[in-house]
């Protein structure tokens, strides 16, 4: 699993993000991605197959769904900028 | 009934103070010599992830970090009671080396981001030397090879970011996991094992490197348990069964 800083770097900028959110990100990073492993005994199920949203819409899981979700926001953005001209 | 592990202490740990663990279960100690793992009783087959469980894990862990330095199993691990005893005590050396090692320390976390105008100047950069009427398959070629170096001279940077910080950081830490990855926006993660008597030493020096460096981003963290620093080689067969 890669890092949950990784994705949600791909669609958000950091500096939007409230300190509690960059609190969860860095407790999902040491928590899910590092410490001592038993072999064959760590099984995880997510809510959903391809995204799990944790609170905040932090992508842990899944390239493909966010760069869906960074192409539905530029869309969203153009949008916005032809109806203020 | 199987038990969710959350970390290993020495046995005369005493139960952390944050007692509740994952399904609000009591936390315990499975003690084998030397050596306890904290964990809870759960009936369920597969840990789901989620904001309240993640941050269970952690607030057990945590809790236990104000006493002593654990030795923190990643989130999800799920075992028999059969199966713990037997990992402590066929790992019983190795650990104790590991709970030596940390002994005394925490686990302090700085990311490096790059800020959004260096990224600004490079695209406006690749464009600049974009040249008009070239065919489809040379445009394709150019911007390939204009991406590869852009790739290399990124990877560069992050290496000197790197070794920069290393420096920055010298006898504040006992020990650093560095992960550079220079991708869209990430420099570099770096772990630090510092001495608790040294935070105030380590914190002078994180001040420091952010002056020097204006145009980056820092994000530090902690104190963690020393969860980058306690793989034993050979561990890395996890299984994550996502269903």
């Amino acid at each position: 699993m890669s890092s949950p800083f990784e994705q949600v770097l791909i669609s958000s900028d950091v500096e939007q993000l409230e300190e509690a959110d960059l609190s969860l990100l860095e407790t999902l990073d040491h928590v899910l991605n590092k410490g001592l492993v038993i072999a064959g005994e760590i099984t995880i199920s997510v809510a959903d197959v391809d995204l799990i949203f944790l609170g905040l819409n932090v992508l842990v899981s899944s390239v493909e769904k966010a760069n869906e979700v960074v192409r539905a926001r530029a869309a969203r953005q153009l949008e916005k900028e032809s109806s203020n001209r | 009934m199987k038990l969710y592990a959350y970390c290993i202490t020495r046995t005369a740990t005493q139960p952390p103070s944050a007692a509740t663990g994952m399904f609000d279960r009591k936390t315990y100690p499975i003690t084998a010599g030397e050596l306890s793992a904290f964990v809870s009783d759960v009936a369920e087959e597969a840990i789901v992830i989620d904001k309240q469980s993640v941050l269970t894990h952690q607030k057990v862990v945590g809790s236990l970090l104000d006493q002593t330095t654990p030795l923190p199993f990643r989130f999800g691990t799920v075992v028999s009671e059969a199966q713990l005893t037997s990992y402590l005590e066929s790992r019983r050396q190795a650990l104790l080396e590991k709970l030596a090692l940390v002994d005394g320390c925490v686990e302090m976390s700085i990311k490096i981001i790059w800020q959004k105008s260096a990224l600004e100047t490079r695209a406006k950069t690749d464009l600049a030397e974009s040249v008009a009427g070239n065919s489809v398959g040379t445009e394709f070629l150019r911007k390939k090879s204009a991406e590869l170096a852009g790739n290399q001279q990124l990877t560069e940077q992050a290496n000197d970011i790197a070794t920069w910080l290393e420096s920055c950081l010298g006898s504040a830490i006992r020990d650093i996991r560095v992960s550079v990855s220079p991708s869209q926006r990430l420099v570099l993660a770096a772990d630090c094992l510092v001495p608790r008597v040294g935070l105030d030493s380590y914190q002078a020096a994180v001040d420091a490197a952010r002056s020097e460096r204006p145009d980056l981003h820092f994000l530090a963290s902690g104190p963690w348990a020393p969860y980058s620093f306690v793989n034993i080689d050979l561990e890395f067969k996890s299984h994550f069964g996502v269903s």
